[in-house]
């Protein structure tokens, strides 16, 4: 007669023989490969990254002479570090302790609020980024001496901000694009990265939902 | 870690902590390293026990926390879920256990979804629907049909096995 899973599972660990804990090695200096635990391990990474480029940017731009282009992207990065600074701390409030489905559905809802923060924070860095750099370069001695080398030659051309029109609209379709853009960009790079592993929690989130109602 | 803490409270419910390790992993070395970092987030978390359920309670609500949202390191994608389900013929090892028939269960086991298998899991461990339903997260009154679907399901699994 076919056992019962019940009668299996009773008899199986009747002896305690078979449950035999590994050995462990040096647990307190492991790194955790925990979902929530690797984003505080990337987000502590990524703000170091920044604060460290945002020195070089400093120093490079005033051994270059450009200490007001240095100061602009180092203000627009500093941005992307408090969001940063506040995402880990909101991550800090996740409890892996409280039951399976707040734990799941509250690092989901993190993950959301982040994703839509930063798509917001990108539809401004990159355009304002493109700004800062393309108006540097149009304003700069050599790029006035080659427009003022076009417009010698077409004196017809107009003028927007003392640029020929089409080197204008380029630089506000440009900006434009990037403005679109700016969150598209974002969410490719999340997807490329994090796609398999928010899809693999959008579905335990959905079973778990299922589950409550 | 503290050693002390490891021998004293971790050690005596370390049964637990194999039985859903091995629930969600499809190699030794899987096994391994979950129990590992169950054990870390257990150390890691002891301040959030506030006492208010058996410390073995909290104990499963970690251990399954922490084998829901692990992440395997893999080449092709690092931050692959290590719980997912491979298939049959890429499953390394599912005879973690000496008794046969524990290992075909578990074999069954590990084909559920992930959810399914903390249900499954409490419920063997003769956690009551209330129980299961507050670990989880979840309604109680959804517990037994659920446990029923699953019990079917690794009954039709075990029998196909079985003669097959």
């Amino acid at each position: 007669m076919t056992k019962s899973i019940e009668s299996i599972w009773k008899e199986g660990f009747i002896e305690n023989d078979s449950l035999v804990a590994p050995k462990i090695n040096d647990l307190y200096n492991q790194k955790s490969k925990n979902l929530i635990d690797r984003f505080h391990y990337m987000f502590s990474i990524n703000r170091k990254a920044i604060i460290i480029g945002i020195g070089v940017i400093l120093v490079l731009s005033l051994i270059f002479g450009l200490p007001y282009l240095g100061s602009f992207i180092s203000v627009l990065l500093a941005g992307l570090v408090l969001i940063g600074n506040r995402g880990s701390k909101q991550l800090d409030k996740l409890d892996k302790t409280t039951n399976s489905y707040e734990y799941l559905k509250g690092f989901s809802a993190w993950r959301d609020e982040m994703i839509a923060t930063y798509c917001k924070a990108y539809t401004y860095f990159y355009p304002l980024l493109f700004m800062g750099l393309a108006i540097r370069f149009l304003y700069s001695e050599d790029a006035r001496s080659i427009i003022n080398a076009i417009v010698l030659e077409s004196p017809n051309t107009t003028l927007i901000f003392g640029l020929p029109w089409y080197i204008a609209s380029a630089f506000l379709v440009i900006t434009g694009v990037f403005y679109n853009f700016g969150s598209y960009l974002y969410k490719i790079d999340v997807d490329l990265v994090y796609g398999s592993s928010f899809k693999k929690l959008d579905e335990l989130v959905l079973e778990m939902e299922s589950l409550r109602n | 870690m503290g050693a002390d803490f490891y021998i004293n409270k971790i050690l005596p419910y370390a049964g637990i902590i194999i039985k859903i390790c091995r629930a969600y992993t499809n190699s030794q070395d899987d096994f391994e390293n979950y129990y590992q970092e169950v054990c870390l987030q257990i150390w890691r978390s002891r301040h959030n026990f506030s006492g208010q359920s058996e410390w073995s309670t909290w104990l499963y609500r970690v251990s399954l926390n922490v084998c829901l949202t692990y992440l395997k390191k893999s080449k092709n994608d690092p931050h692959k879920f290590a719980s997912d389900s491979l298939p049959e013929e890429v499953m390394e090892d599912s005879q973690g256990f000496d008794d046969e028939s524990i290992n075909r269960l578990y074999a069954g086991i590990k084909k559920l979804s992930e959810i399914d298998r903390a249900v499954i899991l409490l419920y063997l461990e003769e956690h009551s629907y209330q129980e299961i339903a507050t670990i989880i997260g979840t309604n109680q009154n959804n517990i037994g049909v659920r446990i029923k679907r699953i019990k079917d399901r690794l009954s039709k699994i075990l029998n196909v096995e079985e003669n097959s």
